[in-house]
C-alpha cells in the first residue's frame, strides 16, 4: 500500500514540476515616452501635481521629471500655476513634483481645467469637479477563529446616482502598506445599506485606518484599468487593455478626491 | 410564450408530409467494421451481374428493390477487404456484413483500380472524417486519446495553446464550432480548462468535421460543425472494452436486449485527482500551517439504446451526463466550483423505400457551471448556463438517378441565464445580487439537392433559411449553400464551394482560452448576428491506386458582426454585459495540403496550411486591422503509423505552428497612488497582437503492443509527449527583478512553458 502511493506521490512532483519559465530576448518595437500625470484636488488642500514621463519597458532608465513644464489649473477664470517643487506628502507618503500654495475651494459644482505645456511643447488639457465624501456609518470587527479581525464598514449608497467607491483599510498608519483594497460600483448592491468588509489581518489594539473614498467615474475607470494592466502581464487568460485616462495628451487621471477615514483601535473578540 | 406558439407551429409544419411507398423484393442490411462494429457509411454496395448499386446511408444501411433473381454481390470500403456473396433472392432478404481492415494479415495489400474513393467522386469538400480507431493508435498526452486532439493534426484546423482541445478553424473562434453529439448541441467540449474532451473514444463511432461547404442541414455556427455520433451496442453478443491511464479508467458495455432487435451500450470514465490529493490532504491534516490541496476530478457517461423496431423503423436514444468538479475546504472556507454537459436525443429513423428515408429527432441540451463560496459568515454563489429544447426532422429522397434531394427543418427553445450572482452575510447584513435570464427560439429550414449533371460534372445546391426570435426582436437569414464537382479522370478532381452561415448565439469570453466560466449570449437588438461567407476550391487526386490521396484547397472567409470586448471589460458579474461588447469584421485565407497514405504497412498524412487571419473593430486599435490572435502562418502536422508485426505499431507525429500572435507591454511608467503612497510600476501596452511567440513545434512518439487472449484482446499503449522536450511558450511577460534592497534592478521578459517530456502508458482491453 506504502508502495502505490510513493509511486503516486512520485506521479504528482512529476505533473507539478511540468510548468517552467525562462528568460528570453523579446524584440521591442520603438517606443515614445508620454507624460504621466496624477492631479488629485481635495477641498481644502494645496494644489498638488505628478508629472513624470513613461519609459521603453526594458529600458534601464526609471521615471524621468520634466521640471520645466508650465502646469495652470484654472477655477472659475482664475489661473493658478502650479511650479515644480518635488516632495513628499507627510499624510498619504504620495509623492508630488508641481505645487501651488493655494488651496482647493469646497465647490462642488464648478470644473476645474488643467493645462500643461511639456518640455517638448505639447499641450495636455483635462477637466474635472469635485466630488461629495460619503460617510461611514458605522464599524464593526468580525473576527475568525484565530482572534483575527478584519472591520465591516456600514454607509449609505444613493440608489438614484451611479457611485463608485474605493475602501482601504491600513494598519498603523497611512504611510504603511494596504491590508485591504477594494473598489467597487454600486451596480451590485441590493439594498442601500452596503457593508464591505475584508481581510482579518488585526490583532486586539492593532491602530487600524480605514478610509472610504467616493470616486468620480473617471477615477473608478483609471483605477481599474490600472489594475487590470498590471494583472494582465503574466496572465495568459486576459485581454490586456489600455490605461483609461481623463487627459487629453497625456496618460493619468485629473480628478477630485473624496473620503471619509476613522482611525480606531481594533476591538478584543 | 410567443417562443411556444412559433416553436409548435414549426413543428407542426415539419411532421405534416406524406409520402408514396413502392412495393417489391428488398435486399437490405447494415455494413460494419468486423472489429469495432461501427457503421461504415458510404460503403458501396453492388450487384455485379445487374450493374446495380448503392451507397450505404449515415448509419450504414442500405436498401435496395431488385428482381428476383440470382444476385452477386461485392461490398466495398476504402481500407477494408472486399466482401463477396451470391444469393437469390425470392422474398426480402436481409443481409448484415462486416467487413475485416485491410492490412491486418500484414501482407501489403494491393489495391484494386476500380475502387470506389467517395472522395474524388462527391461534391462535398472541406470535410475530415476520423474514427477513435484512428486516434487510438497515435500517441496521445497523458495517454489520454482524445478525438479533438486528434483532428488538430488536420490541415485548417489548428489548437488554442499547449495541451488543449479548443479548435480554430479556418480563421474561426473557438465559440463559431457547433459540436453535435447525435444532433444535440454540445456547449462547452472540455474537461479540466480544454486540456481533455468530452467525447470518450469508446463511445464514438466517427467524428466529421466540416469547415467549409457546410451542407444546408447545418446551422448555426459560422466557422465549423463537428458531428459526433456515438457507437451503438452489439446487437448480438455481450462485449466490453476499457482502460487503465495514468490519470483515468474508463469502461464501456454493450450487447443485446433483445437478439438482433434492441441494443444498448453504455460507457463511462472518471479520472483518479482527486483520490490522490485527498489522500496527500489526510496525511498532512493536523501539520502546523497545513493547507489543503484543492481536489478536482471529472467524469463522464454515455449511453445509448438502439431499436430496430421494424426492418423499416429504427429508434435510437442517446444520453451523456458529464461533471468537472473542483473543491477546496479548510476551516474557515469552502469552495466548490463545478461545471458540465447534460446532453440527450432521441430519433426515429424511419425507411419508406429504397428512394425516400427520414430521421425525426427531439433533443435536450444543458450547460450549467456554478461557483459556490463560504467563508465563516459570507457566502456567494455565481453560475450561468444554457439549455435548450429541440426537433428536427431530415428526410432523404432520392427522386431520380440524377437528383437526391435532402429537405428538412429544426427549431429549437434555447434559456439562458447570464451572470446569476448572490452574496451576502447569513444575517442578511450584507446583500448584492445580478443575473439576467433571457429565452429565444431558433428555426431553420433547408433542401438540397445533389445533382449528376453527367459522369463528370455534379452539383450540390442547397438553401437554409434561418430564424431567430428574442424579446420582440425577430432576425432571419438566407444561407445559400452551393458546391460543384468536375471529375477530370477517374482519380482527379476539382471543387468549388461557397457557403454562408449565421450565428445567433454568442461565446462572451474575454481570455486566450475557452474557460467554463464563458458565458453565452443570445443576439438581441444591439448585438446583431455575426454571418460568415466562405468561398473555397481545391483538387483531390488518388495516387497509386488511390494509396496515396492528395488534397489542395484553397479558402476565403468573411466573417461580419464579429464580437469583441471593451478594454476592461466586466463579463463576470454584469447585468448588461451586452454593454461591454463591440462589433467589427474578420476575414481569413488560406491554403491547405493534404497527403495521405490510407494503405500498406505505414500509413498516415502530412498537412500545411499557410494562412491570415485578421480582426478589425473601430474601438480597437484606432480602428487598424490587427492579428487574430490564432492568426498561424504556417501549421504543420505529420503523422506516421508503421505496423511492425501483428502485434506492434509504432506511431510518430511531429506539429509545428508559427506562435500566437499576442500584446505585451511596450512602455511603463510609474502611479504613485496605486495604491496611495507606494510607487508603482504600472504597464503600457502596445497595439493589439503586435507580438509574435515564439514557434510552437513537438514531436510525439508511440508504440502499441497487442494481446491476444482467449477472452479477447488487450493491449499496453505508451506514449512519449515532446520527445525532444522543447519548451514551448505557453505565455510571455515582463518581470521586474530586484535587488537585495528590494529596489528594481531591471526588466527582463519571461517564456512560460507547460509541459516537458511526459511518457505515459495505458493499459486497454476488450472482450
Amino acid at each position: 500500500m506504502i508502495k502505490r502511493y510513493i509511486y503516486i506521490v512520485s506521479f504528482l512532483a512529476v505533473l507539478s514540476s511540468c510548468t517552467s519559465e525562462k528568460e528570453v530576448v523579446i524584440p521591442m518595437p520603438d517606443y515614445e515616452n508620454e507624460p504621466v500625470i496624477e492631479c488629485y484636488l481635495q477641498p481644502g488642500r494645496n494644489y498638488r501635481l505628478t508629472l513624470t514621463r513613461s519609459v521603453p519597458y526594458l529600458s534601464e532608465s526609471n521615471i524621468s521629471e520634466d521640471p520645466n513644464a508650465i502646469v495652470t489649473i484654472n477655477y472659475q477664470g482664475s489661473i493658478d500655476t502650479l511650479h515644480y517643487f518635488p516632495h513628499f506628502d507627510t499624510l498619504s507618503g504620495n509623492y508630488y513634483n508641481y505645487y501651488s500654495p493655494k488651496t482647493v475651494p469646497f465647490d462642488f459644482n464648478s470644473s476645474f481645467y488643467l493645462h500643461i505645456i511639456d518640455k517638448n511643447g505639447k499641450e495636455i488639457t483635462a477637466n474635472t469637479r469635485l466630488i461629495q465624501p460619503v460617510k461611514i456609518d458605522s464599524v464593526e470587527f468580525i473576527y475568525n477563529d484565530r482572534n483575527l479581525s478584519y472591520p465591516q464598514i456600514y454607509f449609505k449608497d444613493n440608489p438614484t446616482t451611479a457611485n463608485f467607491y474605493r475602501y482601504m483599510v491600513k494598519r498603523d498608519s497611512l504611510h504603511e502598506a494596504v491590508v485591504t483594497d477594494l473598489i467597487t460600483d454600486d451596480k451590485l448592491l441590493e439594498s442601500e445599506l452596503v457593508v464591505l468588509g475584508g481581510r482579518p489581518r488585526f490583532e486586539p489594539w492593532d491602530p487600524v485606518f480605514i478610509i472610504l473614498y467616493h470616486l468620480t467615474r473617471e477615477h473608478y475607470e483609471f483605477l481599474m484599468s490600472t489594475r487590470e494592466a498590471r494583472s494582465a502581464n503574466g496572465n495568459p487568460f486576459s485581454q490586456p487593455s489600455q490605461i483609461r485616462s481623463n487627459i487629453k495628451g497625456a496618460i493619468g487621471i485629473f480628478t477630485g478626491l473624496a473620503y471619509d477615514m476613522k482611525v480606531l483601535p481594533a476591538t478584543t473578540p | 410564450m410567443t417562443n411556444k406558439i412559433f416553436f409548435i407551429f414549426f413543428i407542426s409544419l415539419l411532421f405534416i408530409t406524406s409520402l408514396s411507398q413502392a412495393q417489391n423484393y428488398k435486399l437490405s442490411g447494415y455494413v460494419k467494421d468486423a472489429g469495432f462494429d461501427f457503421e461504415l457509411s458510404g460503403a458501396f454496395i453492388e450487384i455485379t451481374n445487374l450493374k446495380k448499386g448503392i451507397y450505404a446511408d449515415d448509419n450504414g444501411y442500405f436498401e435496395i428493390s431488385l428482381p428476383s433473381d440470382t444476385l452477386h454481390i461485392k461490398v466495398e470500403y476504402l481500407g477494408y477487404k472486399t466482401f463477396q456473396k451470391t444469393i437469390y433472392l425470392n422474398k426480402d432478404y436481409v443481409l448484415n456484413i462486416n467487413l475485416e481492415e485491410e492490412g491486418i494479415e500484414l501482407e501489403e495489400v494491393e489495391i484494386k483500380g476500380n475502387k470506389v474513393n467517395e472522395n474524388i467522386l462527391t461534391t462535398q469538400m472541406s470535410v475530415v472524417r476520423i474514427t477513435p480507431k484512428e486516434a487510438a493508435l497515435l500517441p496521445a498526452f497523458f495517454g489520454e486519446v482524445d478525438l479533438l486532439k486528434t483532428l488538430q493534426l488536420k490541415p485548417g484546423i489548428q489548437s488554442g495553446g499547449e495541451g488543449t482541445t479548443g479548435l480554430y478553424v479556418r480563421g474561426g473562434g473557438p465559440d463559431q464550432n457547433l459540436f453535435l453529439l447525435d444532433n444535440a448541441i454540445v456547449y462547452n467540449p472540455n474537461h479540466l480548462f480544454g486540456f481533455f474532451s468530452v467525447f470518450n473514444p469508446d463511445a464514438v463511432r466517427n467524428i466529421d468535421l466540416y469547415k467549409g461547404d457546410f451542407p444546408a442541414n447545418y446551422g448555426g455556427r459560422l466557422s465549423s460543425v463537428v458531428d459526433v455520433t456515438l457507437r451503438e451496442g452489439d446487437k448480438n453478443s455481450f462485449k466490453g472494452s476499457g482502460g487503465l491511464g495514468l490519470i483515468s479508467s474508463r469502461l464501456t458495455l454493450e450487447g443485446p436486449i433483445v437478439e438482433d432487435k434492441l441494443s444498448f451500450i453504455i460507457s463511462g470514465r472518471r479520472t483518479y485527482f482527486d483520490l490522490i490529493t485527498n489522500q496527500i490532504n489526510r496525511w498532512q491534516e493536523g501539520q502546523p500551517n497545513f493547507s489543503p490541496i484543492p481536489a478536482y476530478f471529472f467524469y463522464d457517461l454515455n449511453g445509448k439504446i438502439s431499436w430496430n423496431v421494424t426492418k423499416k423503423d429504427k429508434i435510437t436514444l442517446t444520453g451523456y451526463l458529464g461533471r468537472d468538479q473542483f473543491g477546496y475546504t479548510s476551516r474557515n472556507t469552502n469552495f466548490d466550483f463545478d461545471w458540465g454537459n447534460t446532453v440527450s436525443a432521441l430519433t426515429w429513423s424511419h425507411y419508406y423505400n429504397e428512394n425516400v428515408s427520414s430521421d425525426v429527432t427531439l433533443f435536450y441540451s444543458d450547460y450549467q457551471y456554478n461557483i459556490e463560496n463560504r467563508f465563516r459568515t459570507f457566502s456567494f454563489n455565481l453560475g450561468s448556463g444554457i439549455k435548450n429544447y429541440g426537433a428536427k426532422i431530415d428526410y432523404n429522397h432520392k427522386i431520380s438517378p440524377r437528383h437526391t434531394i435532402k429537405y428538412g427543418g429544426q427549431a429549437l427553445l434555447h434559456d439562458f441565464e447570464i451572470g446569476r450572482f448572490q452574496a451576502g452575510t447569513n444575517n442578511g447584513g450584507v446583500s448584492l445580487g445580478a443575473g439576467t435570464d433571457l429565452g429565444s427560439s431558433e428555426y431553420g429550414i433547408y433542401i438540397t439537392d445533389d445533382f449528376i449533371y453527367s459522369t463528370r460534372l455534379r452539383f450540390n445546391t442547397g438553401l437554409r433559411v434561418s430564424g431567430f426570435y428574442n424579446q420582440g426582436q425577430f432576425y432571419s437569414g438566407l444561407e445559400p449553400r452551393i458546391s460543384g464537382r468536375y471529375l477530370v479522370q477517374d482519380n482527379i478532381s476539382i471543387k468549388a464551394s461557397y457557403a454562408r452561415m449565421y450565428q445567433y448565439l454568442h461565446l462572451a469570453s474575454n481570455s486566450g482560452a475557452t474557460l467554463p466560466t464563458d458565458i453565452w449570449y443570445p443576439s438581441t437588438t444591439l448585438t446583431r448576428p455575426q454571418k460568415s461567407d466562405q468561398l473555397a476550391a481545391g483538387i483531390s487526386i488518388d495516387l497509386k491506386d488511390n494509396k496515396y490521396s492528395l488534397t489542395n484547397e484553397v479558402y476565403y472567409k468573411w466573417m461580419d458582426r464579429q464580437i469583441d470586448f471593451k478594454d476592461g471589460a466586466n463579463l463576470f458579474v454584469n447585468d448588461e454585459l451586452e454593454n461591454e461588447f463591440v462589433y467589427g469584421r474578420g476575414w481569413s485565407y488560406g491554403n491547405e495540403i493534404y497527403l495521405e497514405k490510407k494503405s500498406g504497412r505505414t500509413t498516415g498524412w502530412i498537412g500545411y496550411t499557410l494562412s491570415w487571419t485578421w480582426r478589425q473593430f473601430d474601438e480597437i486599435n484606432d480602428g487598424i486591422k490587427f492579428p487574430a490572435r490564432y492568426d498561424r502562418r504556417h501549421d504543420i502536422s505529420v503523422v506516421a503509423m508503421h505496423k511492425l508485426s501483428k502485434r506492434v505499431t509504432l506511431t510518430g507525429t511531429w506539429i509545428y505552428g508559427t506562435g500566437n500572435a499576442v500584446t505585451l507591454p511596450i512602455g511603463r511608467m510609474v502611479l504613485f497612488d496605486i495604491p496611495p503612497g507606494q510607487a508603482t510600476v504600472v504597464p503600457v501596452y502596445g497595439d493589439r497582437n503586435s507580438f509574435r511567440m515564439p514557434a510552437y513545434h513537438r514531436m510525439d512518439i508511440g508504440l502499441v503492443w497487442k494481446f491476444f487472449r482467449k477472452w479477447g484482446e488487450s493491449d499496453l499503449t505508451f506514449s512519449v509527449y515532446n520527445v525532444y522536450n522543447r519548451r514551448n511558450p505557453y505565455f510571455l511577460y515582463f518581470d521586474e527583478e530586484v535587488n537585495a534592497n528590494q529596489q528594481s534592478s531591471r526588466f527582463v521578459g519571461k517564456q512560460v512553458s507547460l509541459f516537458p517530456l511526459i511518457p505515459s502508458v495505458t493499459y486497454n482491453f476488450r472482450f
